[in-house]
């Protein structure tokens, strides 16, 4: 509710000054990330492991996909060139 | 009925930019953070769901396991609330994508996994091998239960797309049926409108079910390796 009060009183850009943005950013680290930092940094720390590995994956099946586009390309283009 | 049967799978868009994180955040709206000692009816009545699933779920772990009670809470509010809110007309639903499953169902599995062999490299690597095998069957046995480790994730993932993308066509299919013989026969489309009930309210338990399937599956993956 305070943070509402002021926002309305503040001159800026929609709003959205750099005062307001610092701290909605302070209200969710306190609210949020605080709270929440044990977990993240030390009991979930395998999930992570995990994540990474699932990231990977993903750039594997992308890589692969973008290579798989380039050669169809590659290969359609000669045939185009004939013409 | 839509033009064609899959449009309501296909990722929306506003002006051009996916607004699917949009849809993925808007289910934590519905549960309020409880910020006194005695809440609203909804934060109460949402508090006492938690507890009791949690109290159900959690009580055959031991304290290592336990210190997931927040994962696996929130993994089943979050599918249950978005295969619930899936149900409405015209929504879209995520789980419905295998990417995002299987973005929920690898990081969990290979967590549990890790965890396992962080803790317990032992016992980990003794779940390859069944007690009691004779020794002619080892070298397939191990390969079968390595094959059966790794399609934890896919098979996690799989099951609750397949689910809740079946549901939604089976949705779309007999209610576009039912449109179309209102006009030819009455009673006829009155049967399919019966079934069409029966079939939404087999969707919302549906809904609620495959969420509990998957939390479970990850809460016995995790108590098979803490």
């Amino acid at each position: 509710m305070e943070v509402t009060f002021r926002v309305i009183g503040r001159a800026g850009w929609g709003g959205l000054s750099r005062g307001f943005c610092a701290e909605m950013l302070q209200s969710l680290v306190k609210n949020v990330w605080i709270p929440v930092k044990v977990y993240c940094t030390r009991v979930y720390q395998e999930i992570w492991v995990g994540t990474g590995l699932m990231g990977f994956t993903v750039y594997k099946i992308r890589t692969a996909d973008k290579r798989r586009k380039a050669l169809k390309a590659l290969s359609l283009a000669p045939a185009h060139g004939h013409r | 009925m839509n033009e064609n049967l899959f449009t309501s799978f296909i990722t929306p868009t506003m002006v051009g930019i996916p607004i699917v994180p949009l849809i993925i955040m808007f289910p934590s709206i519905l549960f309020p953070s409880p910020s006194r000692l005695i809440d609203n009816r909804l934060v109460s009545i949402q508090q006492w769901l938690v507890r009791l699933t949690s109290k159900q779920m959690l009580s055959i772990h031991s304290h290592k396991g336990q210190t997931w009670a927040l994962m696996l809470m929130s993994l089943i509010l979050f599918i249950g609330s978005t295969n619930l809110l899936g149900l409405l007309p015209h929504s879209f639903t995520p789980t419905t994508q295998l990417s995002m499953n299987l973005g929920m169902a690898i990081p969990l599995w290979a967590g549990t996994v890790a965890t396992g062999f962080r803790y317990k490299t032992k016992a980990s690597l003794a779940h390859f091998l069944p007690q009691g095998t004779p020794s002619p069957l080892i070298p397939m046995l191990v390969i079968i239960e390595t094959i059966s480790l790794f399609i934890q994730p896919v098979a996690l993932a799989v099951r609750l797309t397949a689910n809740i993308t079946a549901g939604h066509l089976l949705i779309h299919l007999i209610g576009g049926a039912t449109l179309t013989l209102t006009s030819i026969s009455t009673i006829t489309a009155f049967i399919t409108f019966t079934v069409l009930v029966l079939l939404t309210i087999l969707e919302f338990a549906v809904a609620l079910i495959q969420a509990y399937v998957f939390t479970l599956l990850v809460s016995l993956y995790l108590h098979d390796n803490t």
